[in-house]
Order: structure tokens, then C-alpha cells, then sequence
């Protein structure tokens, strides 16, 4: 794992296959295959951890969902907060 | 000057922990600088053992001197007395477990730094709360990256926990077998189906498990629209796991133990005499530390607790321990800490040679041990000679706090209706001839309005 870490199922691989297997189902497994493989190269080199790809791949896929979940979390949290701040009668009008 | 490396300690080559003359080191490697110097500057620490969220250490410069390179620093982290491991908490202890692993990485990530692990087995229980104690736990974050301990995560807390929560209490076991934490797909097929509905549990356990299956063994192939994804925004991960934690909650289920006071065992003022009675013995005794096994929801481990006796109070059931575990919550004792053991089988030696993780005799001994209304389901119930049950509280504590429950027992009368009775040997007699071989009888006192009896006894060799 020396150099710089490649980026796994880099767009140069897909043109440098293109065309040069009369098979596409072949191109696909072998492209698929190199893909992992570089994916697994591609993780981290300080992780003790195995993070284990299914699980890697697994947050990359979900990463919208859980953020946007989060954000409507937080938006959600904000009006009922603006809400409860205007329903309360205002606090020491002073003389 | 022998080192000894802590036999668990060889999986991160961030650092090891090791003692040198009964005292605990912790020694970080050179290539661990980055992470160590940001942990510290960026006030992390600090905030994290101002909340009791981490165990303190102080650096030791000369210990730097002779450690073995490629040494940065070496550490002396405070000590917690007694380790406990997951397989033995109950559902509360695993689930505030799991809330402070998420509250750390939550606190970590507003400083630039991420948990590289999320291993049950960094958590212990120190002064009635969980604290993780592995320093070396933090590096600094990678923007965009996922987090690479989410996956241990869900197996070492999630599975448990939801197992525990939506199938059965007693399920926390399966830890012991699984020391690396639950396989995802094997809680996933034991999981209800109704488990598949819910966000949390659907999204983190039966969708990931199912992920996790199809790239198992470099099977199939990562889809082309995952080219250039990002990993999840880590906050909102730590969040919706949090969520997930704190939704599952353990049925209450009247146990035979969890009731065990409505058993009509004793009358008020049988028990208000045993209350006394114990309340006395232990202040004659004054131990540091005491064991209380068959302890049910930990009542009469309470008086030992509240005497600033650091208390471990065992019991096989896990309703009972969890009821146990609420309770000196709620009152926050910082002396008591509840345990699940099945003292049939006690937690045993496991993990890499046998010896990552140490048995229950490897943990003894207690300065005293506290035996009440046991001894009758160990050797009627479980057919044990009375000179076995003997030796085994004299390896585990140095006094004894013990109850003799005989034959005329009403409860032991139950057990003895439906089965032979053979146990000749189990008599007032028999039980003080047995106990003698190993301990000296100090007191005995029959309890008042009762056919039983209570002991205490100091070993007759001390080791």
C-alpha cells in the first residue's frame, strides 16, 4: 500500500476496458472483480479494524438517507422550538 | 524488572498496556503521535474525563526511559478494580454501554477526531458508571470517510440489545460465543419480523446484514453508482444510532427471582432480623470488597454498598439484575455494580490462548463473600455436595456471609415434594462439618421466626 491510494472503480478503468472484450458480461465480471479489489486497496492504511466492505459500501449507499433523516431532525426540532417560544405569554414586560 | 503485556492487549499497534511491579502502563507508539497530540490539544481529554466518560491517566517520563521502542509516551491510566465483560451486564448496562460509546464519538467528532473502534470490551464499570478505558480509541477524521467501526458497533451492541429487547431477555449470552460481537445476519434471522418495519433496527441491522452478506467473500460487486459517494455524515450516523439505542427497551417479566420477596419466604420480622443481622456482620468484618451471589435485585447488597463497600452483586437471573441495576442507578450508588452469573458456569477463561479474557476465579478473591438463601438451590437444585459448595466460596472470598435454608424449609420442602430425597448429609450438622473443612465459624444465629440459620465464617487458611 505504498504511493497514493487509487481511487477504486476509477473512470480511466472503465474507458481503458472499452471495446477490447468481444464479451460484455465478461468486461463486467472482470471490472466488477478489479473493483473490489481496488476498493479494498483503497481503504484506509491506518485502520487496525477490518470495517468489512459489505458494511463500507454499505454506509456510502445509506449516506443520503441518514443525513437527510438527521437534517429534517434538526429542522423539526427548530420549528417546534420557534413554536413553543411563541406560545409563551412574553416574560417581564417591564415596567 | 519483568514486563507483562496484558494478554489482551496485541490487536492495535497504536500501543499495549502492560504491568511492571503490580503497576499498569499504557504505552503509546511513536506512530501514533498525530492522533495522541490531537486527542490532548484539541481539549478532548479534558472534557471527556471531566464527564467521567474516559478513564484519567497521567504520563510517566520516566517510564518513557526504559519502555521498549518505538515508544512515544507511556501512560499510567487509573485503575478499575474489577473488569467485568459484556456477556455478564445486563440489557441497562449493555445499552448505557453502547449510549456512552456514542456520546464519546459524538464529543470526538466536534473536535476533528473519530473512535477507530467500538468494541463492547473497551467499556468498563467504574464507580456506578460506564467509562470507556481505551485511550488510544481516537484518530484524527477523514473528512467524507465512513466510519470504520460502525460495523462492530451494531454487532457488539446493537444485535445484542435488540435481541435482548424483541426476543428474550436471557439472549445477552450469546455475547460469550461471539466475543467479537453478533453476527448481523444471525440477529437478523433471529430477529421478529415486525424488527424489519422499524427505522432503526430495519436500516442498521436486517438491511446492513443483508449488505453485508452480498459482499461477504468478495461476492458481487459494488454497484457503478457508488462511484465517488461520500460516506455518511458522521454526526447524523451517531445520531440515528443513538436513536435506535435508546428506543429499545427491555418487557418486564415477573420472574420467579424478580419477585422473589412475594415468595412469602420470610416473615417482617425475619427479614428485618437477617437485615440487622447482615447490617452487623459487616460491620465487624469492614471488607474493602465484597461478592454477593445469589443477590437477586441486590437488597442485601445495598447494605454492603451503602457502607462504602465496593459491591458486586451476582445473579443469574438478567430481569433480576436489571431490576438490581435500575435501582442503584436511580440512587446512584457508585459502590454496587450488578452482574449476570450462572454460578453452575461461571464466565470462564476465553478469547486468544484462553487469557484475553479472565475467569471468575482469576478475578477472586473478595475480601468476603455473601451467600443468602443460596445454598439450598445449589445443593438440592443442582445436586452439589455441600463440601464442593464449601471450597468453591473459599476461593472466591476470605470471609463468609451465609444462610442455611433446612429441609424443613417450606421452600425447601417444595423442592423435596416431587423428587427423592437424597441428601442425607443436608442437615444443620452436616452443613457446619462441611463448611468447617475450609472456614472457621465465627457466629451463628438462628433467624428469628424461622427454621433458618445465618453464619459467619473467616477461611481457616488464609490463601
Amino acid at each position: 500500500l505504498s504511493g497514493p491510494a487509487p481511487r477504486w472503480y476509477s473512470q480511466d478503468m472503465d474507458e481503458g476496458r472499452e471495446g477490447r472484450s468481444p464479451r460484455p458480461q465478461a468486461t463486467l465480471g472482470l471490472l466488477a472483480t478489479a473493483s473490489v479489489a481496488q476498493f479494498l486497496a483503497s481503504s484506509p492504511v491506518w485502520a487496525y479494524l477490518d470495517p468489512g466492505t459489505g458494511s463500507y459500501l454499505f454506509q456510502l449507499v445509506t449516506a443520503a438517507l441518514v443525513g437527510g433523516l438527521f437534517a429534517l431532525k434538526v429542522f423539526w426540532g427548530r420549528i417546534t422550538k420557534f413554536l413553543r417560544r411563541s406560545d409563551r405569554p412574553p416574560r417581564n414586560p417591564g415596567p | 524488572v519483568t514486563q507483562d503485556r496484558h494478554p489482551s492487549s496485541f490487536r492495535d499497534p497504536s500501543g499495549f498496556v502492560f504491568t511492571r511491579e503490580g503497576v499498569l502502563f499504557r504505552q503509546v507508539q511513536e506512530s501514533y503521535r498525530p492522533h495522541f497530540e490531537k486527542l490532548m490539544a484539541s481539549g478532548l481529554y479534558e472534557a471527556l474525563v471531566r464527564d467521567r466518560l474516559l478513564v484519567p491517566h497521567e504520563e510517566d517520563a520516566g517510564a518513557l526511559q526504559w519502555a521498549d521502542p518505538p515508544a512515544y509516551k507511556v501512560l499510567r491510566p487509573a485503575v478499575v478494580p474489577f473488569l467485568s465483560f459484556p456477556y455478564e451486564w445486563c440489557f441497562g448496562e449493555l445499552k448505557d454501554a453502547a449510549l456512552l460509546t456514542l456520546k464519546v464519538l459524538d464529543l470526538a467528532l466536534d473536535r476533528g477526531l473519530v473512535l477507530k473502534d467500538a468494541s463492547a470490551l473497551n467499556v468498563q464499570f467504574y464507580q456506578g458508571s460506564p467509562v470507556l478505558i481505551d485511550t488510544l480509541s481516537f484518530e484524527i477524521q477523514k473528512p467524507g470517510e465512513p466510519w470504520v467501526a460502525y460495523r462492530q458497533f451494531c454487532r457488539h451492541f446493537l444485535a445484542p440489545l435488540a435481541l435482548m429487547a424483541h426476543v428474550d431477555g436471557r439472549l445477552g449470552i450469546l455475547q460469550q460465543g461471539f466475543p467479537d460481537g453478533l453476527p448481523l445476519d444471525l440477529a437478523s434471522r433471529l430477529l421478529p419480523l415486525r424488527t424489519r418495519l422499524s427505522l432503526g433496527l430495519g436500516l442498521h441491522l436486517h438491511a446492513h446484514a443483508k449488505f453485508e452478506r452480498r459482499y461477504s467473500d468478495g461476492a458481487g460487486h459494488p454497484p457503478p453508482q457508488m462511484k465517488g459517494r461520500r460516506g455518511p455524515n458522521l454526526k447524523a450516523l451517531a445520531d440515528s444510532l443513538r436513536s435506535c439505542v435508546e428506543s429499545l427497551k427491555l418487557p418486564s417479566r415477573r420472574t420467579r427471582w424478580s419477585g422473589y420477596e412475594l415468595l412469602g419466604s420470610y416473615s417482617e420480622e425475619a427479614l428485618r432480623h437477617k437485615r440487622e443481622w447482615v447490617a452487623g456482620a459487616l460491620d465487624e468484618l469492614r471488607p474493602a470488597t465484597l461478592w454477593d451471589f445469589g443477590a437477586n435485585r441486590g437488597e442485601f447488597s445495598q447494605l454492603a454498598s451503602a457502607r462504602g463497600i465496593a459491591t458486586l452483586a451476582f445473579d443469574q437471573d438478567p430481569w433480576a439484575v436489571e431490576e438490581a441495576y435500575r435501582e442503584a442507578k436511580s440512587r446512584r450508588d457508585e459502590n454496587l455494580l450488578p452482574l449476570v452469573l450462572d454460578l453452575l458456569n461461571p464466565s470462564p477463561d476465553s478469547g486468544w490462548e484462553n487469557a484475553e479474557r479472565a475467569s471468575l476465579f482469576r478475578r477472586a478473591p473478595a475480601n468476603t463473600v455473601m451467600a443468602l438463601a443460596l445454598v439450598h438451590h445449589l445443593a438440592i437444585g443442582a445436586n452439589l455436595p455441600l463440601g464442593r459448595v464449601a471450597s468453591f466460596l473459599a476461593r472466591c472470598g476470605r470471609s463468609l456471609i451465609i444462610e442455611f435454608v433446612p429441609k424443613e424449609d417450606p421452600q425447601v420442602r417444595q423442592m423435596l415434594a416431587i423428587r427423592d430425597d437424597i441428601f442425607p448429609e443436608y442437615t444443620v450438622e452436616g452443613f457446619e462439618a462441611a463448611f468447617s473443612r475450609h472456614f472457621r465459624i465465627k457466629r451463628a444465629e438462628p433467624l428469628l421466626d424461622s427454621v433458618r440459620r445465618l453464619y459467619l465464617m473467616e477461611r481457616a487458611v488464609p490463601e
